[in-house]
């Protein structure tokens, strides 16, 4: 295996970064057997709004590539996020994930998903996800029933809402 | 019936609108023979007289103008496959093989029953389907309807006898659900429209058995600008199938269609279309319905033809508790171009869709999926599922998913799950070792790929269908 990539960005780094109209980050894998991972957590407030995008190429076979997005929104926030996956002729057997996953809390919160792809390898695989909701109401019960307040319990939701792809990392596993 | 002087007063009348044109050519592929022929182009004085040989009120004549110049002021779509190979200047926009719509089988002018009997149309009706409405050209000429319908007041006409029979349905609802200004093929279609179906469905009346049109373009570089409204009133039940076969031309061929759907509270209607133009037709489609208070709606979408096509089926979930389902299935081969999806707007309260896309890619073929989700502040608790899955059977083929997801709504709960893969070869092997030659186990592993979509289809376009996937696989 040659140079992995990974990327962890924590909400304290995604509100310097991508509050307001941010620059896409793009990544290119040009090097055979390269796993690149991109982690991203967004904790949205008050009027904050978020608006990013990620493309990966691939260029080089057996490359991997994998996308976790996760935004919990409060207040009248909103996330604009635009994630492209891209395997090209050339990169054989690679291979794709990507993910949005968002938690609206408040009334005015807002979200706005394109998760892309375009494939133009037979051998390639792709996927990706996209799911948006709201605090399960069973659990937020059951963690009530055990004593702990309502804030208390959607706080804890949320804190592992967000946490919930970090342990998928391969990068961090070795 | 037609008297003997109007016949010929209608001919001399085309004679007149012949000569009007110097330019004017034939260009027929079969020996049909139009009666009426507009020559090639598209100008005012061209949609005005399209409107004047239909006899259509003013405010029809003033929508088509108003349509057209929209037309010419808009730009070509700025997303999906080129459309640079269509040539406006170069399209029959009004052709007609008749001069009446007719009812009886025995009327109908032997040329054009050929067509139809080898595309099995007295067979359906024998098959009792309910009512039988082909297209031949630009317009309905074989219609009927069996008699238990009409009698429970069911309309199912052709659009242009809708607007002349029943002429105040007709204005209060064209041109509700797709407005003319909508984009720039809903303005040429509303500027150019003829042929196309007018169904409307009374009240808490269930049509029990598929009514069905049958399309077909037969003139060279011949544009089929079909329209067609249903009016589903409340209560009711409709399931309403649409074929298109076509003959291979060495022309490209445009066709561009509107549909608008009206399913009213408590109503159902289902739209299935399987569409098999030849491969050198443009399809570009807008389809539309508006749903209703607790009313159903479900776009059972199958493109398997046609050189490149644009069509994404929209349901609007208006009315509280309505639902909407898209299914879709594509096939692109060659150097074919399916950018096909879906549309749902949830807008009412407790709204649900669902959406399961499929499609399969061969050669320079390219299928694509490209769809809309949205939720606006008005929706609460909507909920969505969609699928989109893809399937590539060639190295030099192409698959994008592109899904918008716009949420406004905070009680939705949506899930969206996109994948693309290829022919396992071990399920290849394990199909081989049992015997199958490779052809007919990649073909098995497509038509269980296409399953879920195709066996929602009433039995006969099932089979047909899984043919032509069979066919299309080798």
């Amino acid at each position: 295996m040659t140079k992995n990539f990974s990327l962890i960005i924590t909400p304290e780094e995604a509100k310097k970064l991508f509050l307001h109209k941010s620059e896409p980050i793009i990544v290119k894998l040009d090097k055979p057997d390269t796993l690149a991972e991109i982690l991203v957590m967004i904790k949205g407030e008050k009027d904050q709004k978020y608006d990013f995008a990620i493309t990966v190429i691939h260029s080089a076979p057996h490359t991997k590539s994998r996308i976790y997005v996760r935004s919990v929104l409060e207040g009248s926030s909103s996330v604009n996020f635009a994630g492209t996956a891209r395997i090209n002729e050339e990169a054989d057997f690679s291979d794709t994930d990507l993910s949005h996953h968002t938690l609206l809390l408040s009334e005015n919160s807002k979200t706005n998903t394109l998760p892309a792809m375009e494939i133009i390898s037979n051998t390639a695989k792709g996927n990706h996800a996209a799911t948006i909701g709201r605090i399960n109401e069973e659990i937020l019960f059951y963690i009530e029933s055990r004593g702990i307040n309502e804030l208390q319990a959607k706080k804890l939701i949320a804190k592992n809402f967000l946490k919930a792809d970090i342990s998928k990392l391969e990068t961090l596993k070795k | 019936m037609h008297s003997k002087s109007s016949r010929k007063e209608e001919k001399s009348q085309a004679q007149k609108i012949n000569t009007l044109f110097t330019n004017y050519k034939y260009g027929f592929h079969t020996d049909t023979k139009s009666k009426l022929v507009i020559p090639k182009g598209l100008n005012e004085k061209i949609v005005r007289q399209i409107s004047k040989i239909k006899e259509e009120p003013k405010w029809m004549t003033d929508y088509r103008v108003k349509a057209y110049k929209e037309f010419v002021k808009r730009p070509m779509p700025n997303f999906g496959p080129s459309l640079e190979g269509i040539n406006f200047d170069d399209i029959h926009y009004y052709i007609r093989p008749q001069d009446k719509t007719q009812n009886k089988w025995e009327d109908v002018p032997a040329e054009i029953k050929e067509t139809f009997d080898r595309l099995g149309i007295p067979e359906h009706e024998k098959r009792s389907l309910a009512g039988s409405g082909a297209q031949f050209e630009s317009e309905m000429i074989y219609h009927s309807i069996k008699e238990s319908l009409s009698k429970k007041g069911v309309i199912f006409d052709s659009i242009d006898q809708g607007l002349k029979k029943y002429p105040e349905l007709f204005k209060e609802y064209f041109g509700t659900i797709v407005p003319y200004d909508d984009n720039k093929f809903s303005a040429l279609n509303s500027a150019v429209w003829s042929g196309g179906s007018f169904i409307y469905i009374p009240k808490n009346t269930y049509v029990d058995l598929p009514l069905q049109a049958y399309f077909r373009i037969n003139t060279e570089s011949m544009g089929q600008f079909e329209r067609t409204l249903i009016i589903a009133d409340e209560g009711s039940f409709l399931h309403y199938i649409e074929g298109c076969t076509a003959p291979v031309y060495s022309k490209d061929s445009l066709h561009s269609a509107v549909v608008e759907i009206i399913v009213k509270k408590n109503a159902h209607v289902q739209y299935t279309t399987v569409q098999n133009w030849s491969l050198n037709v443009y399809n570009l489609v807008t389809k539309r319905a508006y749903a209703y208070e607790n009313a159903e709606m479900i776009w059972l979408d199958c493109n398997v033809g046609s050189k490149i096509t644009m069509k994404y089926p929209s349901i609007y979930l208006v009315g509280d508790n309505s639902k909407g389902e898209i299914k879709s299935l594509a096939m692109a081969k060659d150097n074919q171009c399916q950018d096909t999806g879906g549309k749902i707007i949830h807008m009412g309260k407790n709204t649900t869709s669902k959406i399961i896309a499929k499609s399969i890619c061969k050669d320079h073929g390219n299928a694509s999926y490209r769809g809309l989700l949205k939720a606006t502040k008005s929706a609460r608790n909507s909920f969505n599922y969609s699928k989109c899955d893809a399937l590539i059977l060639s190295p030099e083929a192409r698959s994008d998913t592109i899904p918008k997801i716009s949420i406004d709504d905070p009680t939705a709960s949506i899930a969206h799950e996109a994948s693309i893969f290829k022919i396992d070869d071990s399920q290849l092997f394990y199909l081989m070792s049992r015997g199958l030659p490779q052809d007919t186990a990649v073909s098995e592993i497509v038509n269980g790929f296409a399953n879920p979509i195709v066996s929602e289809l009433p039995m006969e376009y099932a089979i047909e269908l899984k043919r032509l996937l069979e066919i299309e696989t080798e």
